[in-house]
């Protein structure tokens, strides 16, 4: 495929694990946006959004992860970011104070 | 005979007009099977003759008659007045039958006009890659062509560019180089192999038109390294340009599309464009000429070319005057894609304020600080500053109107300078939605610097690279 970024969700029991690979970017984060929150099921408790294969993301893409939790909060799931200390983006997510809003998935 | 109102014909003027030899012919007769409108400039032709008083030329005329079935037949007559004895004796005069000329011309006009409709409006800017095309339709009695080139941006920041040639001419050639195009639009799309994209055009032309061929070059171009792979369907080989001269590119070879059905035909090769060359896609009307064999015109392509450089515009006006004279006997697409070269001088681009840039645009600065040493991190964090730069410029500079951005890049004594320049006006100044930009710019940077003006806003990057590189 040629889009920027792909998400593959997946369901680990309770979890719904969503997996974004590629750069996100005000070119494309609405549509990611729809993407996950139409294919995570509503039956997972837990969303894990995992980060670990971004290797872009800027201040659009801050915004869209904060929006897309906080829409998932809103269907009472709980939303937690995985993102490995070695991640190109890590310094993004850390300026922005993520950490502070999304709870970190420690497993 | 004028003075016994006689009018003969021969056999093929009964044809013509679709009458019967029993037809009473005498000049009304004839004038009567005459359009009415069409018939008042024979009478003033005829009046003026007349009025010679000697032998007098009645001068070529275009006129319509309806045969007895209801057909129209477009005429073009002339003739001549002769005189005896001072007085107007008989009118000899030929006459053609048009219609098929007409016709034709017709339908070259609206082929030619349903042709430029097709092709694209103008060429997409993409930071870091330089685009020139030009088409110019076959002349004179031959029909147009179904010549065609695109270029599409992809999503991920390639750029995918094809040129194509549907075999005939008319109408149907055109219409089909239409259907082709959109469908190759849609296929690279979704599809990343440009052997798959062919593969797809194929089956797609195999299936609307199984009668019908056409050849393709199709490639996809990753800016940020300069490879480009590409898929050829019996298409003339691309050339590339560059500092050590002109070359063809040979390799991703298969016959055109609509000529087989191997699914697995269409193979891919791959050519690497360095920093400051010139990809040369063209159909086989440049290259072709009557009586000349195909590779005296590949050859004369190739020195041209070399002789002219690697400047895009230059390349496709350079070519069209070196290649095709004052008559075209068929049509000729070219389609030349370009990349900036990466150099001492400051480089600086300009495209639409879309979000759409932003990827190409990260493929260009990556392989431009690349060049000039920087390490993987300074890379990131640079990339990731303009982006913000660019963004917040998208975003705010021109509300919904369209709007272009500059950036300009300058590296002096290991010390990167970026200016994003926007010609706007923020709806507010720098209101920095959810208030991540700025603290990241000023993170990644040695130094941000906002310049709010009338006409526009600087923002003003800079970072010392650590290794001390400079171009």
């Amino acid at each position: 495929m040629t889009e920027l970024a792909e998400v593959a969700i997946t369901r680990e029991g309770e979890r719904s694990v969503v997996s974004i690979t590629g750069e996100v970017d005000l070119s494309n984060v609405l549509e990611l946006a729809r993407e996950i929150e139409d294919g995570v099921e509503s039956e997972a408790s837990v969303v894990v959004l995992d980060l670990s294969r971004i290797t872009y993301l800027d201040s659009a893409g801050i915004r869209f992860l904060l929006q897309v939790a906080g829409r998932l909060q809103l269907r009472r799931q709980e939303v937690r970011l995985r993102i490995p200390p070695s991640s190109p983006i890590r310094s993004t997510v850390d300026v922005a104070g993520i950490a502070g809003a999304i709870p970190l998935d420690e497993e | 005979m004028i003075a016994t109102n006689r009018v003969t014909w021969s056999d093929e003027m009964y044809r013509i007009y679709g009458q019967p030899r029993s037809l009473d012919l005498r000049l009304e007769t004839a004038m009567d099977l005459i359009y009415e409108e069409d018939r008042e400039p024979i009478r003033g032709n005829l009046q003026a003759a007349l009025a010679a008083g000697a032998d007098a030329d009645v001068p070529l005329v275009q006129y319509r008659v309806r045969r007895p079935d209801g057909e129209e037949r477009v005429l073009e007559g002339r003739g001549r007045m002769i005189f005896a004895d001072g007085l107007p004796e008989r009118i000899v005069g030929i006459v053609h039958d048009i219609t098929e000329a007409k016709r034709a011309e017709r339908e070259h006009r609206v082929a030619e006009t349903l042709q430029r409709s097709l092709l694209p409006d103008g060429l997409p800017e993409i930071p870091g890659i330089s685009l020139a095309a030009r088409y110019v339709p076959a002349t004179a009695d031959l029909e147009v062509g179904g010549d065609w080139y695109d270029v599409v941006q992809l999503p991920n920041g390639y750029v995918g560019a094809a040129i194509g040639d549907v075999a005939g001419h008319g109408l149907l050639a055109a219409s089909i180089m239409g259907q082709l195009r959109m469908a190759l639009r849609a296929y690279a799309l979704s599809e990343e192999s440009p052997a798959e994209v062919v593969r797809r055009t194929h089956r797609l032309l195999h299936r609307v038109a199984p009668m019908e061929m056409a050849t393709l070059t199709y490639l996809v171009l990753n800016p940020d390294t300069g490879e480009a792979r590409f898929s050829s369907a019996g298409h003339p080989p691309p050339l590339l340009v560059d500092a050590d001269g002109a070359r063809f590119i040979r390799g991703g070879l298969a016959p055109p599309l609509g000529a087989i059905l191997q699914p697995d035909a269409y193979v891919e090769a791959t050519a690497v464009l360095a920093p400051g060359s010139a990809l040369v896609l063209y159909t086989d009307g440049l290259i072709e000429r009557r009586g000349v064999s195909l590779s005296v015109g590949l050859d004369l392509l190739q020195a041209e070319a070399a002789g002219i450089g690697t400047e895009p515009e230059a390349l496709g006006d350079g070519l069209l005057e070196a290649m095709v004279g004052g008559e075209v006997d068929d049509d000729v697409a070219l389609l030349i894609v370009g990349t900036v070269e990466i150099g001492a001088e400051p480089v600086r681009l300009t495209f639409p304020a879309e979000p759409s840039v932003l990827a190409p645009l990260r493929h260009f600065l990556r392989r431009w600080l690349r060049e000039a040493g920087a390490s993987v991190e300074e890379v990131h964090d640079i990339l990731l500053a303009v982006g913000e730069a660019c963004s917040n410029a998208i975003q705010h500079a021109y509300g919904a109107r369209p709007g272009t951005l500059e950036v300009e890049l300058t590296i002096t004594d290991g010390n990167a300078t970026i200016e994003v320049t926007d010609r706007g006006r923020w709806r507010e100044a720098i209101r920095d939605e959810g208030g991540h930009g700025i603290p990241l710019m000023s993170r990644l940077m040695d130094s941000v610097d906002v310049d709010h003006a009338e006409d526009g806003t600087v923002v003003r990057l800079r970072r010392t690279l650590r290794a001390g590189a400079s171009v």
